[in-house]
This record gives C-alpha cells, structure tokens and sequence, in this order.
C-alpha cells in the first residue's frame, strides 16, 4: 500500500472508534485489541522489517504488540495514537538492535559483500533489487533507517517523526540529509546508478 | 552558492522545508550544476525504490501469536484489586492462587508451534515462566540454591560493584542500600533471555534470606504465565503471586525494574519499594 492510500485510509478512520477500542483495550477486551492491531499492524510490521530484518521482525511485532497492550493505560491522547505506537515500535526495534548486536554483524557483511558481483543492471531481478537495499539499508543506524521509513514510505511529515524519535523537529532535516547521503552512498558502492534504473 | 553549500541543504529542498530565498538561491545553483541535479534524481530514486521494494503485509499469523500471549480479561485483576484494602490483598491473593492452581494447567493443551521463530518465542517465553517458577520454589528452601540453579542457568558470576556495573552498564541500585534489617550477601550478574540482570541475596536479622533481581529492560512477562494480581503498595504499581506464604512482587522505579522473590508480607514489600525508590 502506498504512504499516500495508507494516510488517506487513517484518515477515514473514525477517531471517535479509535478511542473507543482503546479504552475497551484498557478493560483487557479482546476484540478491541484486535482492531486496534488491526488498525495499526502493517505500518508496525512495516517498519520493523525496515529497521530489524525480515527475519526478526515476527518475534520484534508480536513483543511490541504485547508491551503496547500493557502500557495502552498510559495512552493520555495527548499525541495521535499512531504517533505513541511508532514511537513504542520503533524504540524496541532499537532495544532488540543493541541488544543482538546484529548492526555490527550487519555491516560486516556489507563490507564482505560490497563487491563487484553486486553491480545492478536493468536485467536484476526485483527480489536482487530488495536484496541490494536491504544490504545498502543495512550500512545506516536504526534510527536512521527508522526516520526514512517514516518519511519515504509512511510520508510522515517531520512533526511527527520529531515526535516519534523525541526530537526537534529542526533536528529531522539535517538527519534525513545525512541519512539519505549515507544511504546514496552505500548503494554507489554497491555499484548502483541511478542512471541505469 | 555552490556544491558544497548545497549539499547539505537538499534534503530540506527536495521536502520543500527550506525559507522562500534559500529555495530560490538552490534552485539557480541546481538549474547549472549537473552534478547536484544527478544527487536529487538519485535521492528521489531512492525514495521511489523503497516504496516499491515493499511488499504486501500478511499480519494475520502475527496476530494469532500476540492472541496467544495476551492475558486474558480473567487474569487482569488491577480495577478489581486497587479498592481492596492492603490486608484483604493478601488473603485475596492467596485465594486466587488456590483456585488458579486448581484450573491452570501450563503445559496442557498447548499448541504445536507451526513455524521456528513462533517456536523460539515459545521456548523464550515458557523458560522465563518455568524459571521463576522454579526460582521461587528453591528459595523457599534455599536462596543461595535458587541462585545456584541461575546461575549454571545464565552463565552467571558473583560481582563486586565496580564489575557489575561494568557488565550491566549501570549500578545495581542495591549497592547503594538496602532497607534497614536487611544486609546483602551477595551479588550474582546473569546473562536472562530478556537482559543482563543481577541478582541479589539479602538477609534478615533473624538469618532468613530474600531475592532482589534488578534490570533495565522492559519485560512484560516477568512471571511467565503465573497468575497475579496487580496493586499499588506505597504509591507504585506492583505486580505480585503469592506461593506457600512468601510473596513475589515485580515494580518499576523509573528505568529500573525490580523483581523480589520472599517477601515474608506486604509490609516488607512496602519497606522495599520505598526503599529502592530514594
């Protein structure tokens, strides 16, 4: 789904609903719970799967989901939900990084990689495509892959992403500039051309 | 204005974030230089080729794990709980734990997990409970052997302060005090499924030990599938099951959380909290 359906289709979404789910959600109500997953699941996986991997990401959504529904009392309505879910996501996403220490690993294996048999040609594949971002994806931090997910893909607008990575909000361009630079960098080693796309 | 200048600047520009002559300035510099036109394409590109690489997003099979663990409304007792007075929390406790014991069956009926990384959160999850369920039996009888049983569990070590600070990454609040009548024993760093925690035996006057574990990280499922009531004691929320007379309670003080295993009533668990919370 694109950023611009996936907003538009928040948008619809009754806020009135929304809250109603999350107070049913606050009694431990079942069925409220799981509209609110619903409501909210694929951005999560989404993002998850940008910042962990694939093969992580299962295990990171399902204790984020579990943590969300503990803590859904100290929800004040004070910033979108969606906001306060992202913000949850995208801190343990970041926990479950420092604590497998799989960044380390993960640059490791892009220097290894970075090798001539990774020039992109118009005949690749588009799983080889996804293979050469996620390892050029894999060069940046968390937090930076968190932040272009949020702007390219979600179309956060940098209020919101200040606000999920506790940020001002002045501080989102320079970090999505050098974000961005890095990523343009990885990917040219990597031998990818934008001229060739 | 040139490349130099530009380059840091065009992110702010390609997301329209730039003041009304700063645009216009990078706009007559990237109308003339090849070179920052080539940049913008490529960043644009990017952005393009990350929205296509993703893929649609089956959250049905995560949902059908996330159901699993959840509490159900059955196990939520925190509303119920918090107008009861302190007294009646104990018995109370003690009567839920007896019916649960009757009709809590932990590894009855269990479904075969269907995919390896459901079985390995499975296997994470039940080792928590099973662990502690263990652990609070043992130091019934013997802390010192609960301990022990972690330890060669968790590949564990006894630390003084400076080399538990240095494993854990920040002082165990224990070693700075603890509750008047209590003196700590020992100190043990383990390596849990869930984080780096320590351990901590500490003694009563009258030679009778608890245990204080103490870590960072947030783990919503402490007790594994233990039942528990939740209440306030001194003002903190605290999670607590009861077994044989002793008291387990698990309570977050800012980023800490705080686990304690053979508190004789609530009015030791009191003493703890707030002893842990100056």
């Amino acid at each position: 789904m694109s950023s611009k359906d996936s907003r538009a289709q928040r948008g619809e979404q009754s806020r009135g609903e929304l809250a109603e789910w999350i107070r049913g959600a606050c009694r431990g109500d079942l069925d409220s719970q799981k509209s609110i997953y619903q409501h909210i699941a694929a951005q999560v996986v989404r993002i998850v799967r940008r910042m962990v991997g694939q093969d992580h990401a299962d295990d990171v959504v399902q204790d984020i989901f579990i943590t969300l529904f503990a803590k859904i009392k100290q929800f004040r309505f004070e910033s979108t939900f969606e906001t306060w879910v992202h913000r949850m996501a995208v801190n343990q996403a970041l926990q479950h990084l420092r604590r497998t220490k799989r960044e380390q690993v993960r640059v490791r294996e892009y220097a290894a990689n970075a090798s001539p048999q990774h020039i992109i040609t118009n005949e690749q594949s588009t799983r080889e495509d996804a293979e050469v971002l996620g390892i050029a994806m894999n060069y940046l931090s968390g937090d930076q892959r968190a932040l272009l997910h949020m702007k390219e893909v979600e179309g956060f607008d940098y209020r919101e992403i200040a606000e999920v990575l506790g940020v001002p909000e002045g501080t989102v361009g320079s970090r999505l500039n050098k974000a961005r630079s890095e990523l343009r960098s990885a990917l040219t080693q990597l031998g990818w051309e934008v001229s060739s796309r | 204005m040139n490349c130099e200048s530009v380059s840091n600047k065009l992110s702010d520009f390609m997301d329209g974030k730039l003041d009304s002559n700063t645009t216009e300035l990078i706009s007559l510099h990237v109308g003339t230089c090849a070179s920052c036109q080539g940049v913008i394409q490529s960043l644009r590109r990017i952005g393009d080729w990350m929205r296509e690489d993703e893929v649609t997003v089956d959250t049905e099979a995560i949902w059908s794990r996330i159901e699993s663990a959840l509490p159900t409304q059955k196990q939520t007792y925190t509303g119920l709980f918090l107008a009861w007075s302190v007294p009646a929390l104990a018995v109370a406790a003690s009567l839920v734990l007896v019916f649960a014991s009757l009709v809590f069956k932990p590894d009855g009926n269990r479904e075969i997990a269907k995919n390896t990384s459901h079985a390995k959160h499975e296997r994470d999850r039940d080792a928590l409970a099973v662990d502690f369920r263990q652990v609070i039996d043992l130091a019934q009888s013997s802390p010192q052997l609960a301990i022990s049983s972690l330890v060669d569990k968790y590949d564990g070590k006894q630390l003084d302060a400076e080399a538990a600070t240095k494993f854990i990454g920040y002082r165990p609040s224990l070693f700075e005090s603890v509750p008047v009548g209590f003196d700590r024993v020992s100190t043990h760093v383990l390596n849990m499924p869930c984080c780096k925690c320590t351990a901590s035996i500490c003694a009563r006057k009258d030679g009778r030990s608890l245990l204080v574990f103490e870590h960072k990280d947030e783990q919503p499922v402490w007790f594994g599938d233990l039942p528990s009531i939740e209440t306030k004691c001194s003002g903190t929320q605290c999670r607590i099951i009861e077994s044989a007379g002793q008291l387990a309670v698990s309570w977050k003080h800012k980023d800490r959380q705080f686990t304690m295993i053979g508190a004789a009533d609530l009015a030791e668990v009191r003493t703890w909290i707030e002893k842990m919370s100056l």
